[in-house]
């Protein structure tokens, strides 16, 4: 929000230095004139310019930030619900315990099943289950040995 | 049939929906929102008023309580932040969660306990698990020093703090609400100021117009007395 005050503050002197401009007598054919006009108007305008892209880059920035740490709370939740039911979770228990629409919660029980946490299995009835191997064996973590001794 | 109720996004930890909390029964029904990964509660304007006729017992039966402080990620580098820090150390991002309700950015506001975050839009406030756990703290030292057994200066101090936190709290979004009434009025003047102000209007951009050249000129001239100096 700084860096948009900045920027109109900037913007105001440039638009400000411009009308004097115009309003001057001076003509453009002079070095000089040309050399007040860029300190003036130019440099403000760029500074202004320069300042509200930077704001609107950290905005984007904290959106694409905040989107990435929605699906990574979504991830985790995913993996807590699937220890409370026994490793096994199908999209509609997804949606329903996390309110996430169903092509949302499809969509992030597949992105896991790419990245290697679930394996996908289909009833009899077509349905698809999500097994989550890790989850399903972690009663047995008491039984780990050292790489060489297993 | 069960009713339907639209569940609102955690603000704090993104991506999980709060979980609807019914305390009380009848017209006395107050529901709030409740997010069981941080432990943080929503309250809808008026809310927080209508709590106090609950026993703290209730809410934490209902919502359970944490005894470790939970350090959601920082919204924009993901380290583990405290929400009683006002920035993050590790990238500076300000401490500011949207409103679940309208999306808006939420004002933080100091109390004498704690920090809220309170929507200027649609009233709301955001208690983070440990605020509220301060909130009732303070709220049963106050029960207690109003027993009529004498109690020492320091229960009595207490009980007075609790009593201020909790009226600014309960009070602070109607504070904010007058603000924007008072600010909404001002500004139903602002038309009539306009239509009597074009005259004073053009007079001022003329004379701004004419420093601005003024301005300029001067600028020019040193210029031009630099470079005669230099010979350019």
């Amino acid at each position: 929000m700084n860096k948009l005050i900045g920027a109109a503050g900037l913007a105001l002197l440039a638009l400000f230095m411009l009308a004097g401009f115009f309003k001057s007598s001076l003509s453009l054919s002079q070095p000089s004139v040309l050399a007040a006009l860029v300190l003036t108007v130019g440099l403000p305008a760029a500074g202004a310019a320069l300042l509200a892209r930077g704001h609107y880059a950290e905005q984007s920035r904290l959106t694409g930030r905040k989107a990435e740490l929605r699906r990574n709370t979504i991830d985790a939740e995913i993996l807590r619900l699937a220890t409370a039911r026994q490793g096994q979770l199908t999209a509609v228990e997804v949606a329903t315990a996390l309110g996430l629409r169903p092509e949302e919660a499809a969509e992030a029980l597949k992105e896991l099943g790419i990245r290697g946490q679930a394996d996908v299995q289909v009833t009899d009835d077509g349905l698809l289950v999500y097994s989550f191997y890790d989850v399903r064996h972690l009663s047995g973590k008491h039984t780990a040995k050292g790489v060489l001794d297993a | 049939m069960p009713e339907l109720s639209t569940r609102y996004p955690c603000p704090v930890c993104l991506g999980v929906m709060m979980d609807r909390v019914r305390l009380g029964e009848g017209e006395a029904e107050l529901e709030i929102d409740h997010c069981t990964r941080c432990g943080g509660v929503w309250f809808d304007a008026g809310e927080v008023e209508r709590l106090r006729a609950f026993p703290s017992a209730e809410l934490w039966d209902r919502i359970g309580r944490q005894h470790e402080e939970h350090l959601p990620p920082c919204h924009l580098c993901h380290a583990p932040l405290s929400r009683h820090a006002a920035k993050c150390q590790a990238c500076g991002w300000k401490n500011l969660i949207d409103c679940p309700v309208c999306d808006e950015v939420m004002d933080r506001k100091d109390m004498v306990l704690v920090t809220l975050d309170v929507c200027r839009n649609c009233r709301g406030v955001w208690f983070d698990h440990f605020e509220l756990d301060i909130l009732w703290e303070t709220a049963s030292v106050a029960a207690a020093a109003n027993e009529p057994e004498p109690r020492g200066a320091a229960a009595n101090g207490a009980s007075l703090a609790g009593d201020i936190a909790l009226n600014t709290m309960f009070y602070a979004p109607d504070v904010a609400g007058r603000a924007v009434m008072g600010a909404a009025h001002a500004a139903s003047h602002i038309p009539d100021a306009l239509a009597a102000a074009p005259d004073a209007a053009v007079h001022l951009a003329s004379a701004a117009g004419e420093a601005a050249g003024g301005v300029f000129d001067i600028i020019s001239g040193i210029l031009e007395a630099l470079f005669e100096m230099f010979d350019w």
